[in-house]
């Protein structure tokens, strides 16, 4: 996939980042998984790293007849100076675009490009009165962004010549899903290449019930999933069958929103596991045991997507938060609004009158007056027999903290011979 | 008399603090619950958040827990404690009332840059730099001049504390200092000396940096900075609650404080130790040299000492009124206390955990083994026992005893309020244990994402049970926890609904004295003065070379420029 997704993978090298938990930000959003492919492959969507593009609001600006094209780095957008101006554009082949920057810290990396362009983006920080220039020969979409704002959204994409690219029209309301497992069944993954992907998603598509093997013969032994990659619709149920024994299905990515748990428990031929698919997006899998054999796997759940470069979704690609962030929004304004009236409300009910037939009186702190009697409190605890300083050896004390010293010393020799010199080094290494 | 009786402007300030302490909690901890379901996988669909916004809630939930409503409690707590230790009224109450406004505004301010994360199409910036505001995530300046007007507001509170103090002193020339105005002010000796670090990172560095009037800032400095406050903040928070320990735990069990000499001798030492320790929060970080930070470790580890006598006094106090009550044998006297009394559970409980805290705390001190835990979600694991429950339920326990004798009101929903802190109890305990184990595992913290297997952390096979094992344990203990402040909420909300002066109040407000006074104890330890020119120097030796080299550099390098988030 891209970088961003391999520093998500890991965390710590995330940590070593001089932005810290900046990028960590935007590896939880990255993290998130493949999802519903609207215009650009649902680049400018709320599922995509960087989440949704305030300032991308489905049209993509025509460009083509001009030799030289500007794009503004770091225009009023996406709450701040974080956009890309205009987000979305196209040009013919063989025009020159100049990157200008009109706000400070920026930079342009580039998420895809088509086969065999060698645009290289700008990586070092720039402030501005920048410029990177480029001429873009290659036909196709290119995506890219700023790293430093990409969780805010400053994203954007240049559809380079045809005229079936970006914000193209219609489509239907099922969501498309591309079946990209990114490297995941590669060498260069956890575990190591998988045998018997060979490239192809089985489509079962249609089908309500579908049945995955776990421990089919595959990978010098029974160690595959069977199929290992295969497409379904949202809302159908997978049943993974134990074929084989000690195997699990832990999940190695899932898009957001999706709720599947894996199985986790070590199991043998025979056991099955079902789980219900409705989050459209790429699920992908592995066997903890045999991993390093190559054994994962990769559920697609959605339609294929029908058009050729980036078709699909149009309009409709989320051009700022899901409804769902201003209900949230809403329901929070209100229940903080609330909470902060709570003291008020409360110091003007006390001075509503009193309720006679109770014999509660209107009361006014300050104590005994002659509207009033003082609040009586409950009585001070008196003990049968006074144990006085001489009288008093603190035996149970001594015991219980006697008891507490030894589980501290155990705890900590625990912690420092087994788990801490037992694993060798860590972060370190 | 009751308290709201004998001291009406008082009582009133105390009601406020809590009040908002009390909204800031409720907020909060409602956060904690989605943070305890999101980053575990469950019922994830359900919640209106996505994993950036979950930056947001978990920025709400440190800085409203951590920073707001501990403030807001700790201020108000030390106004009761000072005025009935002292058994006079604040000198300058319109002093504590104006910062208790800066406060007011303060927080208003950084939570709605905060809470702004949810809408960002609205105006106000954001915020989401977590409680700890590391540079070079930046946040909307708005939120940097809230944390400062809440800490000076703090300062201010302080100011009258002292204040009163003279003014007590001036009539009482050859008196002991009062065991709780002791603490109070030895508490905000710290307090003064250690969030000046903040304040000048805040004020001199963050707000001009997030203005646009610097353009870079040095990280390292700054967290330096922070550090510097950020351990003994940790002690800010517990103070208070050793304060609610020592003096109204053993009355609540029918006893006696064991020894105030002793008790004395403990906040002396806190005074001087906490502060030149704050590079043990920065062991993984590099340019501070290794012999500091173990400086920084020699004085962690005296700081167990304190804790230790504290444990071994408190319980005396304890084990003392059981025996008061018919208890016997050598733990059998704990059958003895009242642990149906919901003020007396709540803190006896609250120091329960934080025993079990102060295991994660030593193995978090170890420079070495720190690396085995760090920034893994042991840590929140740990802090969980001192700050979200040794001074989080402490105080729940102090609010059922003292907000009757704030407000004049009987404890309303009393079955809720006994059963209330066991809850608390038990989610703390899934939620805890299993956060240890995961970060043993090399579970991170701080991640929207549902890890089954420490993905990219240490790779570690937890030693017992299974990650997703402990994914349920947080999201159930997290449920359980929240479930429980809604509890307390409640009972807290129908009390002060309630009316007052409709007869007796089930709490009793007068407190007696220790089994072993102050008289014989040497004066020296009253001597607040010695204490802090000592604490002083020894800032300057942890201190001074560290910071000297960081300033030859440049103030503001090796600088890097903001991350707005
Ligand atoms: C309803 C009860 C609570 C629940 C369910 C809860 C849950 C959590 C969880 C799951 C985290 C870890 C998030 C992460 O690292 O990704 C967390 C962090 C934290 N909690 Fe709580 N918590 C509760 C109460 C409290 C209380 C009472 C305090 C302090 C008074 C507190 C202070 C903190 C702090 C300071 C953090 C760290 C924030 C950060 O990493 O920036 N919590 N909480
Ligand atoms: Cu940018
Ligand atoms: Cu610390």
């Amino acid at each position: 996939m891209t970088r961003l997704d391999d520093t998500a993978l890991s965390r710590r090298g995330v940590l070593r980042a001089a932005a810290g938990t900046a990028t960590a930000v935007a590896a939880g959003t990255a993290a998130t998984g493949a999802a519903a492919a609207q215009a650009y492959d649902g680049w400018f969507s709320g599922d995509a790293k960087g989440g949704a593009v305030g300032n991308y609001d489905g049209t993509t600006v025509d460009r083509t007849g001009t030799d030289e094209v500007t794009i503004d780095v770091g225009v009023d957008a996406n709450g701040g100076t974080y956009g890309f101006g205009p987000a979305a554009v196209r040009v013919d082949p063989g025009t020159t675009v100049s990157f200008e920057w009109v706000s400070n810290t920026h930079n342009i990396l580039i998420d895809a490009q088509p086969d065999g362009a060698d645009w290289g983006g700008h990586d070092p920080i720039e402030n501005t009165g920048f410029t990177h220039t480029h001429t873009f020969d290659t036909e196709g979409v290119y995506t890219y962004y700023c790293n430093p704002h990409l969780t805010m959204g400053m994203k954007g994409a240049i559809v380079v010549g045809g005229d079936s690219g970006g914000g193209g029209g219609g489509g239907s309301d099922q969501p498309t899903v591309a079946a990209d497992y990114g490297d995941w069944f590669t060498k260069s993954a956890d575990g190591g290449a998988t045998g018997n992907y060979t490239g192809d998603t089985t489509d079962k598509t249609g089908t309500d019930e579908v049945t995955v093997e776990v421990g089919a013969d595959a990978n010098g032994g029974t160690y595959g999933f069977g199929p290992a990659a295969v497409r379904v619709d949202p809302g159908t149920t997978v049943t993974f069958k134990w074929t084989s024994n000690t195997h699990n299905v832990l999940v190695q990515a899932q898009p957001d929103g999706a709720d599947w748990g894996g199985h986790e428990p070590i199991e043998n031929e025979g056991f099955t596991h079902t789980h219900t698919f409705e989050t459209a997006g790429v699920y992908t899998y592995y066997c903890n045991p045999h991993l390093t054999m190559g054994m994962k796997g990769a559920i697609v759940v959605g339609a294929p997507p029908s058009g050729t470069t980036g078709g699909g979704g149009g309009g409709a690609a989320g051009s700022s938060v899901s409804p769902a962030s201003t209900l949230w929004t809403a329901v929070f304004a209100g229940a903080v609004g609330v909470a902060m009236l709570v003291p008020v409300a409360v110091s003007y009910y006390r001075r509503t009158p009193a309720p006679d037939s109770s014999g509660a009186f209107d009361y006014e702190p300050g104590g005994d007056t002659d509207d009033q009697p003082a609040i009586p409190e409950a009585d001070a605890f008196e003990p049968d027999t006074e144990l006085g300083h001489d009288e008093y050896d603190p035996v149970g004390t001594l015991s219980i903290v006697a008891v507490y010293f030894l589980i501290l010393v155990g705890m900590w020799a625990f912690t420092y011979f087994i788990e801490f010199l037992g694993n060798g080094p860590t972060i370190m290494g | 008399m009751t308290f709201i009786d004998k001291f009406p402007t008082e009582a009133k300030l105390v009601r406020w603090h809590f009040g908002v302490g009390f909204v800031a909690l409720a907020i909060g901890g409602l956060f904690g619950l989605v943070q305890a379901l999101y980053r575990t996988g469950h019922l994830r669909s359900l919640l209106p958040i996505n994993a950036a916004q979950y930056y947001t809630v978990l920025t709400g939930h440190g800085v409203l827990l951590a920073l707001v409503f501990t403030t807001f409690l700790i201020c108000g707590f030390f106004v009761w404690a000072v005025t009935r230790s002292l058994d006079r009224p604040l000198s300058h109450p319109r002093l504590v009332w104006t910062g208790f406004i800066s406060m007011v505004v303060g927080t208003t301010l950084a939570a709605i840059t905060i809470l702004n994360g949810f809408a960002p199409e609205l105006p106000f910036g954001s915020a989401n730099v977590l409680y700890t505001f590391y540079p070079p995530l930046q946040a909307h300046p708005a939120f940097y001049v809230g944390a400062a007007l809440l800490i000076v507001g703090s300062w201010i509170v302080g100011a009258d504390y002292f204040l009163t103090y003279r003014a007590w002193r001036a009539d009482n020339p050859d008196k002991r200092i009062p065991l709780q105005t002791f603490m109070v002010l030895a508490t905000f000796v710290m307090w003064y000396l250690s969030s000046a670090g903040v304040a000048v990172e805040v004020v001199a560095f963050l707000i001009p940096w997030s203005m646009g009037w610097i353009s870079q800032v040095d990280p390292l400095l700054t967290r330096t900075l922070f550090w510097y406050f950020g351990h003994p903040v940790v002690y800010f928070w517990l103070l208070p609650a050793y304060l609610a320990w020592y003096t109204i735990l053993p009355k609540l069990a029918g006893g006696k404080l064991f020894s105030d000499p002793l008790a004395r001798v403990v906040f002396v030492l806190f005074v001087l130790l906490s502060t030149p320790v704050g590079f043990h929060h920065q062991y993984t970080d590099p340019g501070i040299a290794e012999g500091f930070k173990f400086i920084a470790m020699t004085n962690t580890f005296m700081l167990l000492l304190p804790s230790l006598l504290t444990a071994f006094t408190v319980v005396a106090s304890l084990e003392h009124g059981a025996r008061q009550r018919g208890g016997s044998g050598y733990i059998g006297w704990l059958r003895a206390l009242p642990w149906g009394k919901p003020s007396f559970s709540a803190m006896a409980l609250a120091g329960l955990v934080f025993a079990a805290g102060g295991f994660s705390g030593m193995i978090n001190a170890g420079m070495n083994i720190n690396y085995l835990i760090h920034n893994t979600i042991w840590v929140p694991g740990h802090f969980h026992l001192t700050v979200g429950t040794a001074f989080a339920l402490t105080m729940m326990g102090v609010a059922y005893w003292l907000v009757p004798q704030i407000t004049g009101k009987r404890l309303q929903h009393r079955t809720l309020a006994a059963i209330q802190p066991f809850v608390w109890v038990i989610g703390m305990t899934l939620m805890s244990n299993a956060m240890h184990r995961g970060g043993l595992a090399g579970l991170p913290r701080r991640t929207a994402k549902p890890l089954f297997r420490g993905e990219g952390a240490a790779p570690f096979d937890p030693v017992v049970g299974t990650i997703s094992e402990m994914q349920l344990q947080i999201a159930i203990g997290g449920t359980l926890l929240f479930v429980s402040l809604a509890l307390f909420l409640a009972v807290m909300v129908g009390t002060w609904l309630s009316r007052p002066g409709m007869g007796r109040l089930s709490v009793n407000g007068s407190i007696p004295s220790a089994l072993s006074g102050p008289a014989d104890s040497p004066r020296i330890l009253d001597n607040l003065k010695v204490w802090t020119a000592i604490a002083v120097v020894l800032v300057i030796i942890a201190y001074g070379l560290p910071l000297y080299g960081m300033l030859a550099d440049g103030v503001l390098a090796p600088g890097s420029p903001g991350f707005p988030v």
